[in-house]
């Protein structure tokens, strides 16, 4: 990337701000380091770990239902001040997260969120015509099914809990939990079905 | 990213980034790896905020601020656009060194102007005891219709529109407040409001009985 390109005006502006806060003790380089680590290390795995485990036992179901922290610490997922709501999908409602204001996500449990859920169409249009939007990820949702947008714009932070796809009876927690992509957490797919080799 | 979205003539007080149903075309599915420096203005704003030197309404108010060039910006560009004025604003440095930092040529930091004394405006005093909750679950409220400028967090579409109490979340500083460096204290009650989506949207085409479900505070909200 050249300097001349606005991405290098833009790496030239973080690295100028970052260096005169360091540079006055107003923040030291490893700090940054460590909030950078962190969040690399987050990613949907963690969301998909406590959706495997809802799955199987419907006691940290209803508590992870009740309270999305604790259920997320209870299995060794460190999340830090976020308040957690775990919205689940029945066979009558099927919900969906975006943030119309900006891009609230729950970060801190499930990383960085994907580029369109940043993108103005899908901020714009979840909320008004989510099942043409779904469309567009190639998701269908039955027109029996209600959709419930959860429009993320203040303290709270979302995560879906999909239904159990069909045919996953028997597999363990482990290989459930592999069927668990990042999308369908936010609503905008479904899980994954089990290859022909698993199960 | 490109402005597709045309912001109705009447709403002149609607700020570019309120976009809750509008429409910008097709959604872009294709994922990008983000950039180092996107990562650590990121990193950088969790330990600002960390050591309650800024706030995350403040980064919203500053992205906000960027007007008619909020759309040309990608996420995380408007992002470290607001933190520059953020850190400016809230005295950490100066822009006259800031200046100097991205000089062509550099200008070597010795000829820095003295280096002022990191300030820590210590915002919340968390002491005031909460604003008890006006309203539960299961409730009828409307939501105010109102255009306040400032940085405010209930999106035009659900303004003056009624729907129903679906839990209390808490109580939680006032973001209109701690957007300008105020406490916000008393923390104020936040709810979850259900709308049914076609009261929301007159042309609504799916089904009937879809819903939405949004965070808004009891200032925001009266009896329906």
């Amino acid at each position: 990337m050249s300097d001349s390109s606005s991405a290098g005006e833009y790496r030239r502006l973080q690295a100028a701000i970052e260096e005169l806060l360091i540079l006055k003790g107003v923040v030291a380089r490893e700090e940054i380091d460590a909030e950078v680590a962190a969040m690399d290390a987050r990613d949907h795995t963690r969301g998909a770990r406590m959706v495997a485990r809802a799955w199987v036992d419907p006691a940290y179901k209803a508590r992870m239902l009740a309270n999305g922290r604790a259920a997320a610490e209870e299995i060794g997922i460190a999340v830090g001040p976020l308040h957690l709501i775990v919205v689940e999908n029945t066979p009558e409602v099927h919900n969906v997260i975006v943030c119309t204001l900006c891009s609230c996500y729950p970060r801190a449990l499930l990383g960085m969120p994907p580029d369109w859920y940043k993108s103005a169409a899908y901020r714009a249009r979840a909320v008004r015509e989510p099942r043409q939007v779904l469309a567009e990820f190639g998701t269908t949702i039955p027109d029996g099914v209600a959709i419930r947008v959860h429009d993320s714009t203040a303290d709270m932070r979302y995560m879906v809990l999909p239904l159990r796809p069909a045919g996953t009876e028997g597999l363990p927690e482990v290989e459930l939990a592999r069927l668990v992509n990042r999308d369908c957490l936010v609503g905008t797919r479904l899980p994954d079905r089990p290859g022909p080799g698993v199960g | 990213m490109a402005a597709n979205g045309e912001f109705p003539e009447s709403a002149v007080l609607r700020s570019v980034h309120d976009i809750g149903g509008l429409d910008f075309g097709a959604v872009p599915l294709a994922d990008h790896e983000m950039a180092d420096w996107a990562k650590r203005c990121n990193g950088l704003s969790f330990v600002l905020r960390r050591k309650r030197l800024a706030t995350l309404d403040e980064q919203r108010r500053h992205v906000e601020s960027l007007g008619a060039s909020y759309h040309q910006h990608e996420y995380f560009e408007r992002q470290l656009l607001a933190w520059a004025q953020i850190v400016i604003d809230r005295g950490l440095i100066s822009s006259a060194e800031l200046g100097r930092m991205l000089a062509d040529p550099p200008v070597p930091l010795a000829t820095l102007p003295p280096l002022g004394r990191a300030v820590n405006p210590s915002d919340a005093a968390p002491d005031a005891p909460p604003t008890a909750a006006r309203f539960r679950p299961g409730d009828r409220v409307r939501v105010l219709k109102a255009e306040p400028p400032g940085h405010v967090r209930t999106p035009y579409y659900c303004r003056g529109h009624a729907g129903m109490i679906e839990r209390v979340c808490g109580a939680f500083p006032n973001p209109e407040e701690l957007a300008y460096r105020r406490p916000g204290l008393p923390a104020t009650p936040l709810y979850r409001v259900r709308f049914l989506s076609r009261e929301l949207w007159p042309d609504y085409a799916e089904n009937p009985a879809d819903t939405l479900d949004i965070e808004i505070y009891e200032h925001w909200l009266e009896a329906a």
